[in-house]
């Protein structure tokens, strides 16, 4: 290798040198000494001026260069990230939610007693095909023969019979159409037949 | 002409933003524009003759900086600031305008010409970036790498060679190739 082309390789080391010096100084990389030591210089160097003059001016160009493709930055940040965690997070609830949901179905289930009438209730299975007006009727019923009755609340309480127990009375041939207040008044009147009979 | 160094937060900005906290954009201008207040003093008394037109400059450079604060990558500030400062000492010693006309073009045509808002600017503005995108996208994979890193995700150059597993002066390297091919794309198209 002669001379000149020593001094040429040194040429470029420095100038490589001086640039990276410029690129590090434009990015706010040195350290406080090394930046006071390059604005010292800046002040009596028009050569290393007119290098970070161009380095500034190709570090903004790159960044103009590559902004299309440089991700937003709540991208970047994670913020798009969270979001798909919330979405994950709520759709994890809601499986959740479902699990729970069937398992207190099962366990409803488990507790009925296995009769047809049991089997047919289920969460999303209708109730069985109770006449609503029967029912009112007959509760009506119980609570006239409570009132006139001289037993006290409690015995009456006692005397209330479970819903199934009032379903499996259901006379068959009861006209579903009829109206409530017949069915009462004859339920009632049986009652009161009882409580003769009983008496 | 006093020096911009420590301005006073605007009570008239509209959006509270210079009340907003020390990570306000405006902020963290405030804040470089003291960091740099040196660097570029330094800078353009080596372009301008009177420190009058120093001050003027850097005045004028912290007010395109306020007006700038969200089109600038966090990286590329410092860069940006000397450049707008290399613009505008361009422009006084080409006009050698005098303090008063100086400030009086900044209020007819305050934006420099990247920021125009003439149609034709524009259109120049965009076929420039997209040669310069063009001319980056042809380098290798690994050099565009450090450049998003170093710009867009504002890592340090030793974390960038952390990231890549690669020494420090590779990662410097990588960037100065990346502005070398950009610097031969501006000079060979006249950009």
């Amino acid at each position: 290798m002669n001379t000149s082309e020593t001094n040429q390789d040194n040429s470029n080391d420095e100038r490589t040198s001086v640039e990276n010096l410029c690129m590090l100084y434009l990015f706010g990389e040195l350290d406080s000494d090394a930046k006071s030591r390059f604005e010292h210089q800046l002040a009596s160097d028009p050569e290393l001026c007119e290098m970070l003059s161009e380095q500034s001016y190709l570090i903004t160009s790159a960044a103009a260069a590559t902004v299309k493709r440089a991700l937003p930055a709540e991208v970047r940040r994670g913020k798009v990230l969270s979001t798909s965690g919330a979405w994950r997070s709520i759709a994890a609830l809601s499986a959740i939610a479902a699990c729970i949901a069937l398992a207190l179905q099962v366990v409803d289930y488990s507790a009925r007693p296995a009769d047809g009438l049991a089997l047919n209730r289920t969460a999303l299975s209708p109730e069985p095909d109770l006449d609503e007006s029967v029912l009112i009727a007959k509760a009506w019923a119980a609570s006239q023969h409570a009132t006139d009755s001289t037993r006290d609340d409690s015995s009456v309480i006692d005397d209330v019979e479970p819903l199934d127990d009032l379903l499996d009375e259901q006379p068959s041939d009861l006209d579903a159409t009829l109206d409530w207040i017949f069915v009462a008044i004859s339920s009632g009147d049986e009652k009161r037949m009882e409580e003769g009979n009983d008496g | 002409m006093v020096e911009p160094s420590s301005p006073s937060p605007d009570p008239d900005d509209p959006v509270g933003d210079d009340l907003g906290g020390e990570c306000s954009p405006s902020h963290q201008w405030r804040e470089l524009f003291d960091e740099l207040a040196g660097g570029l003093r330094a800078f353009l008394r080596n372009r301008l003759r009177q420190e009058s037109d120093v001050d003027d400059c850097l005045q004028v450079v912290f007010v395109k900086m306020l007006e700038s604060v969200d089109r600038v990558a966090p990286a590329a500030r410092r860069a940006w600031v000397f450049r707008v400062a290399a613009n505008e000492a361009a422009q006084m010693w080409r006009s050698e305008a005098s303090r008063g006309r100086m400030l009086e073009k900044l209020e007819k045509h305050g934006d420099e010409p990247t920021d125009s808002d003439d149609p034709i600017d524009r259109v120049i503005l965009t076929e420039t970036t997209r040669k310069l995108e063009e001319s980056l996208l042809t380098l290798p994979a690994a050099y565009r790498e450090v450049v998003s890193l170093r710009i867009h995700e504002n890592m340090t150059f030793q974390e960038i060679a952390d990231h890549l597993g690669i020494p420090l002066g590779t990662a410097l390297t990588r960037m100065r190739r990346a502005l070398d091919r950009l610097r031969t794309e501006i000079d060979q198209n006249h950009l």
